[in-house]
């Protein structure tokens, strides 16, 4: 590949730093910096996500299920029994990377469809559990009230701080996971994700990197569980359902596989465009009745439902697929390759 | 004891329904091996014009499966015209992607349209049962069956003896050579999964007289109708038939033996044993 595709990434760093520290003091409170907390919680899952699906190419439909894991940990540990907030902190991705272990040594030697049905299983099974086993989980209210994280003395409370830790985590974790894809793992994770076959014959234990990767993501999305727990006044069963779970299918394939940039992308934008189209229908130019209609927010889903299927016909390589070849386009002066599976150069 | 006999009637007589439904998903998967990730969301559709019928027109949920049928069917037909024919040759996650999409679309405008609040089609016989032995017999689950049965049955026929059904299994068992022999596989395509979806539709209709339903009830049968085919076994006709009997039945069970809340668990641990013992299905070939 080209090395000068690589130059964008530092690009992309310096816009991220800029956004990171400009954003919260244009904006201290409210609206935005939640956004961007949850923004920042989503795209660690994603992060790990892409590991599994993107450079390893597993379809796993129950990673939600990890992510609960790390948050219910938290929960149990430091409301019901009084464990130090940072330990249950540490603990939580811990938890998270067993509940993957266990998962992937029932599932991993499945194929596609069927790996993709056990996992969903698994998080059906746990959301079951976290809606009806009162006495661990405390049903459908959850439990809590939530105690907060501080540094130093300094209580993470406002919207404020804790958006400098999660996105302090965002940048941790995408370093982490750039330099795995880069690493020997890495590699041999590409190398199964392309061909099982060829990759055991020349020497990858397909079955262990599969394992590694999904434990790896696991503890990644123990790590966004723990920062959501310790987010939300009481950690309930919504947040850990199979919608989650598909939703970061669709992050990271809108961003583009195995692009460590476009699920940070993908999860941006999922997490925006709903406020995005709910401050459209704050327009007052807009008429009244056009203006019920986009306040609604299944009008939010179906208008994401419409641009998937447009993106799909369209734009196969996802939002950084687009990049790639406008790139290659202005470099080389070719029509870009259609329609290739996203590699992960950039 | 009778209490868990009667679970189990129950249980087999929604299974049926649920056999047709995953018919449908195992005959999508099969010819095109697109997962139909919007089929729960189709038989909702079903079940709301069904619903419509009722309310506006007086047409009884059992007659009204041609019309519901037929509209499902017009509306897998188009999403298979339409969207995936156009990526056929993309990668798998693709088209998992795109019928997410479809999902999403299908179930917001439902919300949009009906709301959340669920819906349920009160027939003058929703409610009579008739006594065989000690067991209880509810009507409408005993009609339901009796119909699923037949429409499943039909189906079968139709794939074994009519020529448009051995196109369709010629195109499941070997796309290339189907297309050699002159098959119009596009053409074939796009009526397996219009039948898929026909079938969904249908077994929507089926449920709506004892079995309220919301919007969002569409997630929940996508996944169970997943569930069924691979407990019976990918691809195996009678698989997915005898795997929706066994769902069925475990659930209701599960409701009895657990709290009801959590019927659905018992039909999941089902699956995770099946794909640790025998990741075939229980009739499947294993391929």
């Amino acid at each position: 590949m080209r090395q000068k595709l690589v130059r964008p990434r530092y690009l992309g760093l310096v816009l991220l730093a800029l956004l990171w520290f400009l954003l919260p003091i244009y904006y201290p409170s409210g609206y935005v910096v939640s956004t961007a907390v949850l923004m920042g919680i989503y795209a660690i899952i994603a992060l790990g996500y892409n590991i599994v699906m993107g450079n390893t190419g597993i379809y796993s439909f129950g990673h939600a299920a990890f992510f609960g894991v790390g948050g219910y940990t938290v929960a149990i540990l430091t409301v019901n029994h009084g464990v130090d907030p940072w330990l249950a902190f540490a603990i939580a991705p811990f938890m998270a990377a067993l509940a993957g272990l266990l998962v992937g040594l029932t599932s991993i030697r499945l194929s596609h469809f069927h790996l993709a049905m056990a996992t969903i299983a698994f998080n059906v099974i746990l959301t079951n559990l976290n809606f009806n086993w009162i006495g661990l989980f405390g049903s459908e209210s959850g439990i809590g009230p939530m105690g907060k994280l501080s540094i130093a003395g300094l209580r993470l409370e406002t919207d404020f701080r804790y958006f400098y830790l999660t996105w302090t985590f965002v940048v941790i974790v995408l370093w982490v996971t750039q330099n795995l894809v880069r690493s020997h793992l890495g590699r041999a994770m590409a190398a199964v994700r392309e061909d099982e076959v060829a990759a055991s014959t020349s020497g990858v234990n397909v079955v262990g990197i599969k394992l590694m990767a999904f434990v790896v993501s696991a503890f990644l999305a123990g790590v966004a569980g723990a920062l959501l727990a310790f987010y939300m006044p009481y950690v309930g069963p919504r947040p850990f359902t199979v919608g989650l779970s598909i939703m970061l299918f669709v992050m990271v394939c809108i961003g583009g596989q195995g692009n460590a940039w476009g699920s940070l992308l993908g999860a941006a934008l999922l997490t925006v465009l709903p406020e995005f189209l709910r401050t459209v229908a704050g327009f007052p130019a807009i008429p009244q009745e056009i203006r019920m209609v986009l306040s609604n927010p299944s009008y939010h889903l179906v208008v994401y439902g419409l641009l998937l299927i447009v993106f799909l016909t369209y734009l196969p390589q996802g939002l950084v697929g687009i990049r790639l070849r406008w790139w290659r386009r202005l470099i080389q002066r070719q029509p870009a390759a259609a329609a290739q599976p996203a590699e992960s150069h950039v | 004891m009778s209490l868990y006999v009667q679970a189990i009637v129950n249980g087999f007589l929604v299974g049926g329904v649920y056999s047709l439904m995953a018919l449908g998903l195992s005959l999508i998967f099969g010819v095109m091996r697109v997962i139909n990730f919007a089929h729960g969301d189709m038989m909702v559709w079903g079940m709301y014009l069904s619903y419509w019928l009722f309310v506006t027109a007086g047409v009884d949920p059992y007659l009204s499966i041609l019309v519901t049928g037929s509209a499902v069917f017009l509306l897998g037909a188009a999403v298979q015209k339409g969207l995936v024919n156009r990526i056929l040759d993309a990668p798998h996650e693709m088209q998992i992607l795109l019928m997410l999409g479809v999902a999403l679309v299908l179930e917001n405008v439902a919300l949009m349209v009906w709301g959340p609040d669920p819906r349920r089609v009160s027939t003058t016989y929703a409610l009579s049962t008739f006594w065989l032995g000690p067991i209880v017999f509810d009507l409408p689950k005993v009609a339901t069956f009796g119909l699923a049965l037949a429409l499943a049955l039909g189906l079968y026929l139709f794939l074994k003896k009519t020529d448009l059904g051995r196109m369709i299994r010629a195109a499941s068992d070997n796309q290339i050579g189907a297309l050699l022999v002159g098959t119009d596989i596009l053409k074939v395509f796009t009526l397996a999964f219009g039948i898929g979806a026909a079938c969904v539709g249908a077994a929507g209709s089926l449920m709506t007289p004892f079995l309220p339903f919301s919007p969002s009830t569409g997630l929940f049968f996508t996944v169970t109708s997943f569930n069924i085919v691979i407990i019976g076994g990918m691809g195996s006709f009678l698989g997915a038939f005898v795997g929706g009997l066994l769902v069925g039945m475990s659930e209701s069970l599960g409701a009895v033996i657990l709290v009801p809340s959590l019927k659905e668990i018992v039909s999941f641990v089902l699956l995770v044993l099946i794909l640790l013992f025998r990741p075939q299905g229980l009739l499947g070939s294993g391929r």
